[in-house]
């Protein structure tokens, strides 16, 4: 086993252009993703205020100075134009009495972006704050009223408001929801946890399903025969190609959390644990499903033109080119829970961005596992009915 | 016996590739298997090597099934595939350190190993170069250096000289004579005639998937009836002397090519020819020169078969 071991470990080396392209390009894409879209670049949008009150330029307020917007105000009808011709990502059109109506807030858009899907969301929660704000403010000054303490209302729904975002904050499970919008850097600290994570489970992949296909290298040069009659097993060499498989993707994935942290400036914090642990319960994931496709292809070149297409399918489905968030279409989302991808990502997310450790990590973890497994018997059954055929 | 083959079958689908086969090699010998393309021979040897499962029949290692028991088997068996199967992009050195690493050499006693085995091959000044850049015919001495390393009792040889110049042959032929001197035993898998001839003290000659003849080479040549053939010129016209020539012990027939030219086919053992030869000189008639077609393996093939072993 150990001599099997070390032979795979060596033909590894066979493969480091490979290795480091995939490294490469996870790097490359996670840092113009997460950049462009995060960083110092700033999205800027047009402002319709029709409500003009104390309340609208609050929600105007917030958008500049703690998410980070390049806020322009102007007329309903300039914003058509600046939307049109693609000089703001949406124009964000607050209507008169706009927290009281169906409709308060309009977003135009050609269509929908992270940003744009970031920036409905801020609005919701603003609004929703503020209402909160309002109707307690409104209620104080009912019961004081009643009271015949008279209070002055402005003064009263500032210090209400001061009050409940001091409360909120202090308080766990709501600050941390918060914290995405409320982080220093705006949008891009999810953004660039999104597309390291996203891009590192996307291109390890590849990796992955070569090494493990390396099998069929040993049949085409006839390596595989020599394999055969030693005394090393079919297990054994089951074993081992799944191990330089991990082995690959764990250096891989190692590598990515340090750039995320030291490149992109990415605090996995109390998280690395999760990360790393969920992130090699993927690739364990991807080493078995990659034995299940290599037992269905006869030669490498199969191989090399049958997973890239399975393997970028599985990752666009899973959300590691963008986030599932914007996607509402319910057949895709379906698909999604297929992928090993969705899962992981989701919970490496919920973690390092929103703090989230719950249920759901655990259901994910679940899923990985079960997955792994699945594909590990299947795989195997394969390559032994495969060997029993061949022979 | 160290192997024993009863009635050994492999299908393929619905094509027989090995048809039935006996075949029992002693200790301590050099066996061939002699056949043409197709003839089963990589099959029959496969299935010894545990690559391949029979589709029935038995297959004794030392007694112990090889199917059963390969687990026992495989340490002491020693395999050169017929196509080079070796890690291009690792040394020579390499290949042999990893595929000994498999049959649980290591440290010390590898390299040991490993130094033995390339003097035996005669290949130890090109151990540090990458088997890309090997000759064909290194590429062959290496082939076989790693099926040696484990030091096995049993080598198996599918064609180990397949395209390779004759100097490469003829160091890869004494290494087999020398591997079985130091008492090894051998499956030699050929369609050369000659390189069966040279090395095998018994043979099996396989068509077909069949054994169509076994045994040691003067055994086929006399089982199939072959006959020595000397071949004369002469510098005058040879026709009255036939009939004289005829009369001489031990000539079965003659044929005249030329006027003055003539083949005459030899009966009985293998010096016959010699008294033929002698003879005929003595009538001193003008003999210019001779060569003797002794029968050999290819003959026996051809009679058997009706066609040549290359055809
Ligand atoms: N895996 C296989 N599947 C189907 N047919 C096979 C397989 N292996 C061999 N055969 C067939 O079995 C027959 C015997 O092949 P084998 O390789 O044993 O011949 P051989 O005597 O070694 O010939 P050669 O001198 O060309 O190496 C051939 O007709 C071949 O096509
Ligand atoms: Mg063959």
């Amino acid at each position: 086993m150990w001599g099997l071991l070390k032979l795979k470990v060596r033909l590894m080396k066979d493969y480091m252009v490979l290795y480091l392209i995939m490294i490469g390009m996870s790097l490359f894409m996670a840092g113009i993703f997460g950049n462009t879209m995060g960083g110092n670049y700033v999205a800027t949008l047009a402002l319709v205020d029709l409500d003009q009150s104390i309340e609208s330029s609050e929600i105007i307020t917030n958008l500049t100075s703690e998410h980070g917007f390049n806020v322009k105000l102007m007329s309903y009808d300039e914003a058509l134009v600046e939307v049109e011709n693609r000089n703001v990502i949406s124009a964000v059109v607050i209507n008169n009495d706009f927290n009281q109506s169906e409709k308060g807030i309009e977003i135009v858009q050609i269509r929908e972006t992270v940003e744009s899907f970031q920036l409905s969301r801020i609005l919701q929660s603003e609004v929703e704050q503020l209402n909160n704000i309002v109707s307690l403010s409104d209620r104080i000054l009912e019961v004081s009223d009643a009271n015949n303490v008279s209070i002055e209302p402005n003064a009263l729904r500032s210090s209400v408001r001061t009050t409940y975002l001091d409360h909120w904050e202090s308080k766990k499970p709501i600050s941390l929801i918060r914290s995405v919008h409320n982080a220093s850097s705006g949008l891009s600290a999810g953004l660039g946890v999104h597309y390291t994570v996203g891009m590192t489970l996307f291109f390890v992949t590849y990796s992955i399903m070569f090494t493990v296909g390396d099998i069929l290298e040993d049949k085409r040069i006839h390596t595989l025969d020599r394999l055969l009659v030693s005394p090393a097993t079919r297990r054994n060499m089951l074993t081992a190609n799944l191990f330089t498989g991990m082995l690959i993707g764990v250096i891989q994935l190692v590598v990515m959390v340090l750039s995320g942290q030291f490149l992109f400036g990415i605090s996995w914090g109390e998280h690395i644990g999760l990360v790393l642990g969920i992130g090699t319960l993927y690739i364990g994931v991807m080493t078995t499903l990659s034995l299940f496709i290599v037992s269905l292809v006869k030669t490498m070149a199969q191989l090399g033109s049958l997973s890239p297409i399975i393997l970028t399918g599985m990752g666009m489905l899973g959300g590691c080119m963008w986030p599932l968030e914007i996607i509402t279409s319910k057949p895709l989302l379906m698909l999604a829970n297929f992928t090993p991808h969705k899962w992981a990502l989701s919970a490496i997310e919920g973690a390092v961005i929103y703090g989230r450790i719950d249920q759901n990590t655990w259901i994910s973890v679940g899923v990985l596992a079960v997955m792994a497994i699945g594909y590990l018997i299947l795989g195997e059954r394969m390559m032994y009915f495969k060997s029993l055929k061949q022979n | 016996m160290i192997i024993k083959a009863e009635n050994l079958k492999k299908v393929f689908g619905n094509f027989v590739a090995v048809d039935g086969i006996n075949l029992e090699i002693p200790s301590g010998q050099i066996v061939g298997l002699l056949g043409p393309n197709g003839a089963g021979k990589s099959t029959t040897i496969s299935m010894i090597s545990t690559l391949y499962k029979p589709t029935s029949g038995r297959l004794l290692f030392d007694g112990k099934d090889i199917v059963k028991e390969p687990k026992w088997i495989k340490p002491h068996l020693g395999y050169v595939p017929q196509e080079i199967a070796l890690y291009q992009t690792l040394t020579g050195y390499e290949n042999l350190k990893y595929f000994g690493g498999l049959y649980g050499l290591k440290g010390v006693e590898l390299k040991k190993r490993i130094a033995s085995v390339s003097e035996i091959i005669g290949i130890d000044d090109r151990l540090k170069d990458k088997v890309e850049q090997y000759s064909g015919g290194m590429k062959r001495r290496i082939n076989i250096g790693v099926a040696l390393l484990h030091n096995p009792k049993l080598i198996i040889m599918d064609e180990p000289t397949v395209g390779i110049d004759p100097q490469s042959r003829n160091h890869i032929l004494d290494t087999v004579k020398l591997l079985n001197e130091q008492g090894m035993t051998v499956i030699y898998t050929s369609h050369y005639m000659e390189e069966v001839e040279a090395l095998c003290q018994s043979v099996y000659i396989m068509d077909h998937g069949k054994v169509i003849a076994s045994g040691t080479q003067e055994e086929l040549i006399s089982q199939s009836d072959s006959h020595t053939a000397i071949h004369m010129t002469f510098d005058v016209s040879v026709k009255e002397y036939l009939a004289r020539f005829k009369e001489i012990k031990n000539v079965m027939a003659i044929t005249q090519n030329t006027e003055m030219d003539v083949s005459i086919l030899a009966s009985g053992n293998g010096n016959s020819q010699k008294e033929i030869i002698h003879e005929i000189m003595s009538m001193d008639i003008g003999l210019v020169s001779f060569d003797v077609t002794k029968p050999n393996l290819e003959q026996v093939f051809l009679k058997l078969t009706g066609r040549g072993l290359r055809d």
